[in-house]
């Protein structure tokens, strides 16, 4: 029955295109953005961007994977997370098709390392950019943010360098900058020895002077109170006894005395310095584009 | 020739239903969960919601699941906020749940049974309690306990015995004043610790303040007012007996304050073992 045979190979044949629509039907999509996207937009920034790792280390080619990333990382860097920004904004910064839009998430994946405390690798991002940026805006901003970088990683020598090169001499603010710059350069190691010094030869000393009086006052009773009765206890003649508070006892206290001064010094030229480098960066930070050698 | 039309139709419609079968993410999120891994097991659940619409309050319910196994009980709530209410069921049961946790506590919607409604409703009700118990408030959790409509539910009725024998661990706690142990103290040193059940605590001030003070009345007795080791060991002695006043009023609040966290510890416990119960 040749029509018969006809007809069944007719219907094998519907049945196998069958198969495979309902298979293209049924079967999973196809790894794209579409899933991170869905968990930024029910406010899973983190997972969102574990999402796109996971895709990316996957090789999946979704031009729309690179946005959703950027969305990703602002959301994160908002949300007061930078390390986990950083990675989705170094994810959005690669897949970018456009290079200008590349450099500006190149800018915003410096500026969130920098806020995660990375600066070595905000520095190597800006570096990029600043050689191989495509336009010379770009260039520009990131020789401004790197200089930032410097100033808040409290690098004296390379901050000095940019800072003078992002304000000139000349200019009305080089004065200001030039005090913030020296105040940068303090060496907190050399203030510690100073602080203990000065604890060692009155107790309390180093830490009144180093901004904190109040241990610099306990310092100052509980070291003249062994001191006192040590030497009470000799004059009675328990020379013994004198000897046993002073070294057991006192000793300890004075070693400790010695220490807090040091690290009363060494503190505030940590904050001195600090507030110096902030002050520094929003100098910087407000330099209008285009001044400086570095633009010339 | 049927026969091979027969494979044929066979081979086209069973494996495109098996692909089609939707409950691969949600059995790889219970298997993450199993594995102590709730972070991709919430991931995974989400993926089931997002692959199969149709079953988004599953998927939600399992990640919301997940979210609080990791803690993370302020995330599930505002997950399962986003499906479009009133919650039933399972779901319901899973937001009074994650609820449980939070300072606000369950909704009015948890502390009741609406007529006719299903298990999970009455369960949820049990959230409410664990609630009360949780942020002590044990008079609202009796209230509750009493008032709960009888239920022939097994799970319902164990639960409930649970919290009652809470209730009755809370109200049957030792209170310690301050005054009280801060006045023993300073009538005989380290017998206020004793009082708040530390009593090695309290031989020990006891011997701290003993020592010094003997020796500096010896010091007195052999060289009268001018004694330098009196005067001394006669300070540090005051000093160790002030703060060890203080240290047994402070020690009397610190023991009430570890008795509540022990019992909000035993209420957490109970809300971990509820994360899923049976069907």
């Amino acid at each position: 029955m040749p029509g018969s045979s006809q007809a069944t190979r007719t219907l094998a044949a519907a049945a196998l295109a069958l198969s495979f629509a309902a298979r293209a039907a049924a079967a999973p999509p196809p790894p794209d953005a579409g899933f991170p996207a869905y968990l930024l937009g029910l406010g899973f920034a983190p997972e969102a961007a574990h999402e796109l790792e996971r895709l990316a280390l996957a090789g999946a080619d979704d031009p729309a994977l690179a946005d959703v990333a950027a969305t990703v990382g602002a959301r994160l860097a908002r949300e007061g997370r930078p390390a986990e920004a950083a990675r989705a904004l170094r994810l959005a910064a690669e897949g970018a098709a456009d290079p200008v839009l590349a450099d500006q998430r190149r800018l915003a994946l410096a500026t969130v390392l920098f806020r995660a405390g990375a600066w070595a690798q905000g520095a190597d991002v800006l570096s990029r950019v600043e050689a191989f940026g495509t336009s010379a805006g770009a260039r520009e901003r990131a020789r401004r943010l790197l200089c930032v970088g410097q100033v808040l990683s409290l690098q004296a020598a390379p901050a000095r360098a940019c800072v003078g090169d992002l304000v000139p001499p000349g200019d009305a603010r080089g004065a200001q900058a030039a005090r913030m710059l020296d105040r940068l350069s303090i060496d907190p190691e050399r203030r510690a020895v100073v602080g203990g010094i000065l604890s060692g030869i009155l107790p309390g000393l180093g830490q009144a002077t180093g901004g904190d009086p109040l241990d610099g006052g306990t310092a100052l009773l509980v070291n003249g109170g062994w001191e006192a009765g040590s030497t009470l206890l000799a004059l009675d003649g328990l020379y013994v006894d004198a000897t046993l508070l002073a070294v057991g006892v006192g000793l300890r206290y004075y070693l400790g005395n010695v220490h807090r001064g040091a690290a009363a010094w060494r503190g505030a030229a940590q904050r001195t310095r600090e507030a110096a480098a902030r002050e520094l960066a929003r100098m910087v930070a407000a330099t209008p584009l285009g001044s400086g050698d570095g633009a010339r | 020739m049927t026969r091979s039309l027969g494979f044929a139709l066979a081979w086209a419609l069973l494996p495109a239903t098996a692909v089609a079968a939707p409950a691969g993410s949600l059995q790889l999120a219970e298997q993450l969960r199993a594995l102590g891994n709730p972070a991709d097991c919430a991931v995974e659940a989400l993926r089931h919601a997002y692959q199969v619409p149709e079953e988004r309050e599953a998927g939600f319910e399992r990640a919301a699941l997940c979210l609080g196994v990791a803690g993370r009980h302020a995330d599930a709530r505002r997950l399962l906020l986003q499906l479009p209410g009133p919650l039933t069921g399972r779901t319901g049961y899973r937001l009074c749940w994650a609820q449980a946790r939070l300072d606000e506590g369950p909704g009015d919607a948890c502390g009741r049974v609406p007529p006719g409604a299903d298990r999970w409703s009455a369960l949820a009700t049990e959230m409410a309690v664990l609630h009360d118990l949780r942020t002590g408030r044990w008079e609202d959790a009796r209230r509750r306990l009493a008032t709960a409509a009888a239920s022939d539910d097994p799970t319902l009725a164990a639960w409930r015995a649970v919290d009652a024998a809470l209730l009755a661990r809370a109200d049957h706690r030792r209170r310690r004043s301050p005054w009280v142990a801060g006045a023993l103290s300073a009538v005989v040193p380290g017998l206020g610790r004793v009082y708040i059940g530390r009593w090695k605590d309290g031989l020990m001030s006891a011997l701290l303040v003993g020592l010094p003070a003997g020796f500096a009345a010896q010091g007195f007795s052999d060289a009268g007012v001018r004694s330098a080791r009196g005067w001394l060991l006669g300070s540090l002695a005051t000093v160790l007996y002030v703060g060890n006043v203080y240290g047994s009023a402070v020690g009397a609040v610190a023991a009430d304050r570890d008795a509540d966290e022990a019992l909000r510890a035993a209420a957490d416990d109970l809300h971990a073992s509820r994360a899923d119960p049976a069907e």
